[in-house]
């Protein structure tokens, strides 16, 4: 029961110090407007630079498909077996959340980004992403495009790619980013993840 | 040295009796179903120690997978990481709880593509109490399902007791 109490205490711990860290290391950079325990909104959104990715059916997927509509991305790898199977039945959830509402899902994508492209090709991609919801994008790519999207939106990972060892972890952001509908950097969502609330702002935000 | 042996006989049986059949259960146990041809997944459970000491457990067994090991999901300064436990501990008349985003059983190289429905069986190890097995329904995880109150253990009964004499 101890161990257990300490795990909670530590826990709570990581989290508080992740929020302050996040609002004050971003802060510098970015100015951070609005922030509460679901999203932070960026006081000026960013716009994001040319990248070339591509998605589950081979096509093109690059900044121009990040615009006209709201895009919630992902970052991960489906050799993941806990937590992005987690955040993306969250996901999930909230596509079904949002599509209660009257504009329903057709102005908001969601992209799951595989920073893993040694073992996730487009195939892979497109069985994984479908699984859990058919209107999901997945993507990946050179590592090279990863990595600038990646540093686009402050998103860090580190593949732990051993030689000749299929079996390696992947650290990645827990984070969902927001891009607006101008393909502008705008927000982003950080765990705990609460479906219902995070529909709940993204019907706000999408009234900005 | 014969009377030290029928001696550590009779301190194993007394060990053993006080052994009894639900001293260690396995509680809401689960399997995530994964998206077809995944080759990694996980599996979620409470497991409560009825003893009176702290047991260790080292590891599990499946025949449905090619091999499973204990990792932590951490989330720190942002970034998300699986770090392998070599055991956890679950305290004397207390539990410990395997979750999603926390501590699981990463299960490997599954033997065929399992659905929602099929039932695994699991054997946890540990290196002061015998094995414990139990079965595991795969299910979809939806975002909130943390507590399913299923309980399914059953006790493997194989106390090793190697006192030839």
């Amino acid at each position: 029961m101890k161990k257990i109490l300490i795990a909670i205490a530590i826990t709570a711990l990581f989290g508080a110090g992740l929020w302050l860290g996040m609002v004050q290391q971003r802060g510098e950079q970015l100015e951070i407007l609005m922030q509460d325990q679901v999203v932070t909104v960026l006081k000026t959104p960013k716009p994001l630079s040319e990248f070339v990715l591509e998605d589950q059916d081979r096509k093109k997927f690059d900044l121009s498909q990040l615009r006209g509509k709201w895009s919630l991305v992902f970052f991960g790898y489906t050799n993941c077996p806990d937590i992005c199977p987690t955040t993306l039945a969250i996901l999930n959830q909230l596509h079904k959340e949002l599509a209660k509402n009257a504009k329903g899902t057709e102005d908001v994508q969601f992209i799951f980004v595989s920073v893993d492209p040694g073992r996730d090709n487009s195939d892979k991609l497109k069985r994984y992403v479908k699984y859990f919801n058919k209107d999901f994008i997945g993507v990946t790519g050179d590592k090279e495009e990863i990595a600038g999207l990646a540093g686009q939106l402050g998103a860090h990972y580190e593949v732990l790619e051993k030689p000749g060892e299929k079996n390696y972890g992947v650290n990645h952001t827990a984070a969902i980013f927001i891009i607006d509908k101008k393909g502008r950097y705008f927000g982003l969502m950080s765990p705990p993840l609460n479906p219902s609330a995070m529909a709940s702002r993204i019907e706000l935000i999408k009234q900005l | 040295m014969k009377v030290a042996n029928k001696l550590l006989g009779i301190i194993f049986l007394v060990s053993a009796s006080a052994v009894s059949a639900s001293d260690v259960e396995i509680e809401g146990a689960w399997v995530r179903e994964a998206p077809p041809g995944m080759q990694m997944l996980a599996g979620y459970m409470v497991v409560e120690n009825k003893t009176g000491k702290d047991l260790v457990m080292t590891g599990a067994e499946s025949s449905a997978f090619g091999s499973i090991e204990l990792h932590h999901t951490m989330i720190k300064d942002g970034m998300a990481s699986m770090v392998q436990q070599k055991s956890v501990t679950i305290p004397a008349h207390g539990k410990f709880t395997f979750e999603p985003k926390g501590y699981h059983l990463m299960l490997m190289k599954p033997v065929k593509d399992l659905h929602q429905g099929d039932k695994v069986k699991i054997t946890l190890q540990f290196s002061n109490h015998k094995n414990v097995a139990g079965s595991f329904p795969v299910r979809q995880g939806d975002g909130s399902m943390m507590h399913h109150h299923e309980m399914n253990h059953k006790e493997m009964g194989e106390h090793h007791m190697d006192h030839h004499n």
